[in-house]
């Protein structure tokens, strides 16, 4: 007889997503089941694996270390039978209700927004809970499954896959009608960059941005006379003042306008930013989650493209 | 909304006998199934697939060849599978990746890191040992944490239910700065230490034991409760001229520091440092393996005969 002939393996399909998301509301949802129905079916695998697998800490859960051992396995059978029987976790655009969750600092959601609003146009049903920070540094499985994209990148030896979404570079910012301005096209002086009072964005605990890498470098460290916790405040704060800041420059030159500033090059020439979009690898069989993150990286390039063609066109 | 369209995984394990046998009643007394069942089966398979998979040649019934070429694509599957339902049972330390989280205090785990290390560098290789020292009191906790574990190492009798296996012995000592004016020949007179200043922890068994230890002889002496782990505490006694009582073991690591043991009279009671277990873990052959090789690395504590004591 089979070894296989007495269980229910509907329930696998359970197992890997109680497994990836290590709480019993989400992998309902992820499954299009409802609550009770998934509670079900974890207590019948408790049985079956004579072990808790998901263990209640405070309002949250814990994978047993079992747990975690099982997980791997419960993901390459899901996909195995998904490659033979076909639609195991069927994902529908058009109908899909699921909640997705995104952490990522707000000025690069101000970034994505566009090509995100097209996504959740082209599925109206599902949710995304975007969070600006994560709660604890990204450094465990554990934290990199609780939600299903960042763009912080996880620390430590964390197996993540990851893609680009875009390049931008740093900037400095200054009012409008500052004394110090340089010349167009011209950037910013190294005596007037070290001379200014500067405010800075605070954006990630502990984080050093490669401006401050570069800084130090040079000899020379930013005393800042204000600090902010995101980039999309600095225009407004360096608006009527002498203060100088550097951000990203599409951050810098879409509130260039409304807020009365202008962006200029940095002095020790151009830093590269690389946004990149991470996500834990056992997301990888998941359609739903495939779906999003193809959609986005599409929408965004088709933005990106007619963007250029926009900027070919218009005269000079 | 509506639940998702039962997908019917176990459609597989009925394709898997259905192609090894290329009959349907034998693929159905390989599963206990009965025919009517089976026919059913083949049926949803038919419409899943879109294919006939098994169909009537004269007498006998063969495979069509859409369903030859899914045979090693199913077999895959199942024996995935196969080997998800064993995980528990058959632990293989060469090819594992197992994770294993102990939690332990950072005085044990600094005892047993390298005997630990040097075992499954040479037996399990692929392994991780991940070791914490989240420890909770609390009773209400205990359960949680033993399940959140695969072993919980602290001293013998704590906690309530679990599983316990005895690692290895210590005994509290009493440690001075190596300069201390009252300490002779190694000795410090136990009515002295009523003098002094304790440094003891803000709590945990060493620091109720310690507490036991003095009450026998009627001592009190003034106490600072660092909320430090015991290493630490050790350390804050140089260049003081306050005592603290720690494990033995750890108050040998800090010779080089300039802070001796002083025999001060006291008769210390045996502490068994012992992993402790969940019961459902009793037959879940990595964590019965894992505690063999928590027990292995014991005995080398208890008796390093052979091995290199650093500093020495």
């Amino acid at each position: 007889m089979s070894l296989l002939a007495n269980r229910d393996l509907d329930l696998l399909v359970c197992l890997r997503a109680l497994l990836e998301e290590c709480n019993v509301t989400r992998a309902a949802e992820r499954l299009q089941m409802g609550q009770p129905a998934m509670s079900v079916a974890l207590s019948r695998l408790r049985m079956q694996f004579g072990d808790e697998l998901l263990v209640r800490v405070g309002r949250g859960f814990e994978l047993t270390p079992f747990a975690r051992d099982l997980r791997a396995h419960a993901g390459r059978s899901v996909a195995l039978i998904d490659e033979v029987l076909g639609t195991t976790e069927a994902f529908d655009p058009a109908t899909s209700q699921r909640a997705f969750s995104l952490v990522a600092q707000d000025h690069v959601v101000a970034e994505l927004w566009p090509a995100l609003s097209c996504v959740l146009a082209e599925a109206p049903g599902i949710g995304l809970d975007i969070t600006a920070e994560p709660m604890e540094p990204v450094s465990t499985d554990q934290v990199l499954l609780k939600s299903d994209w960042f763009t912080v990148p996880p620390a430590g030896d964390t197996r993540s896959e990851s893609a680009v979404l875009y390049r931008d570079r740093y900037v400095a910012v200054l009012d409008r009608a500052h004394p110090d301005l340089p010349e167009p096209h011209h950037p910013l002086d190294w005596d007037v960059f070290r001379r200014l009072p500067h405010a800075v964005a605070k954006v990630e605990r502990d984080f050093r941005s490669p401006v401050d890498l570069m800084l130090d470098e040079l000899g020379y460290s930013r005393d800042p006379m204000m600090r902010v916790t995101s980039y999309l405040q600095l225009p407004e704060i360096v608006r009527g003042t002498d203060l100088c800041a550097v951000l990203p420059a599409r951050v810098g030159t879409r509130l260039a306008a409304a807020s009365g500033t202008t962006v200029c090059e940095l002095p020790f020439g151009p830093i590269e930013i690389v946004e990149s979009l991470w996500w834990h690898p056992a997301r990888g069989g998941d359609p739903g989650h495939s779906w999003v993150t193809w959609r986005l990286l599409e929408h965004l390039r088709r933005i990106a493209d007619a963007d250029t063609r926009a900027g070919e066109a218009s005269p000079r | 909304m509506t639940d998702m369209q039962r997908v019917d995984a176990n459609l597989i394990v009925v394709l898997d006998a259905i192609l090894e046998h290329r009959n349907l009643t034998r693929a159905g007394e390989a599963l206990g199934m009965a025919q009517p069942t089976m026919s059913g089966a083949l049926s949803r398979l038919r419409a899943r697939l879109g294919d006939r998979i098994l169909v009537r040649e004269g007498r006998t019934s063969v495979l069509t060849p859409f369903a030859e070429q899914l045979i090693p694509s199913v077999r895959r599957a199942i024996a995935e599978i196969e080997q998800l339902y064993a995980v528990r049972t058959r632990f293989d330390p060469g090819a594992s990746q197992r994770f294993f989280l102990v939690t332990a205090p950072a005085d044990v785990v600094r005892d047993l890191a390298a005997p630990v290390a040097a075992i499954l560098r040479a037996e399990a290789p692929s392994t991780t040992v991940d070791f914490d020292d989240a420890f909770e009191a609390d009773h209400a906790a205990w359960e949680s944490l033993l399940q959140r574990r695969d072993a919980v190492i602290g001293v013998a009798g704590l906690g309530g239910m679990g599983r316990t296996v005895s690692l290895y012995t210590d005994r509290l000592v009493v440690v001075v700065d190596a300069h201390h004016p009252l300490l002779h020949d190694g000795r410090i007179a136990t009515e002295d230490l009523d003098t002094l200043t304790q440094i003891t922890g803000a709590g945990g068994v060493y620091t109720s034991r310690a507490a036991e230890m003095l009450a026998a002889e009627r001592l009190s002496p003034r106490r600072i409760v660092a909320g430090a782990p015991v290493l630490h505490l050790a350390r804050m006694v140089a260049g003081t001229t306050s005592f603290a009582i720690v494990p033995e073991r750890v108050a040998e690591r800090l010779r080089d520091d300039g802070i001796l043991i002083a025999d001060a009279g006291l008769r210390p009671p045996t502490i068994v440092h012992a992993a402790h277990w969940h019961p459902s873990r009793a037959d879940d052959s990595a964590v019965q393996w894992f505690l063999g090789v928590l027990r292995r690395a014991a005995e080398r504590v208890e008796f390093p005969d052979g091995v290199d004591e650093p500093g020495a």
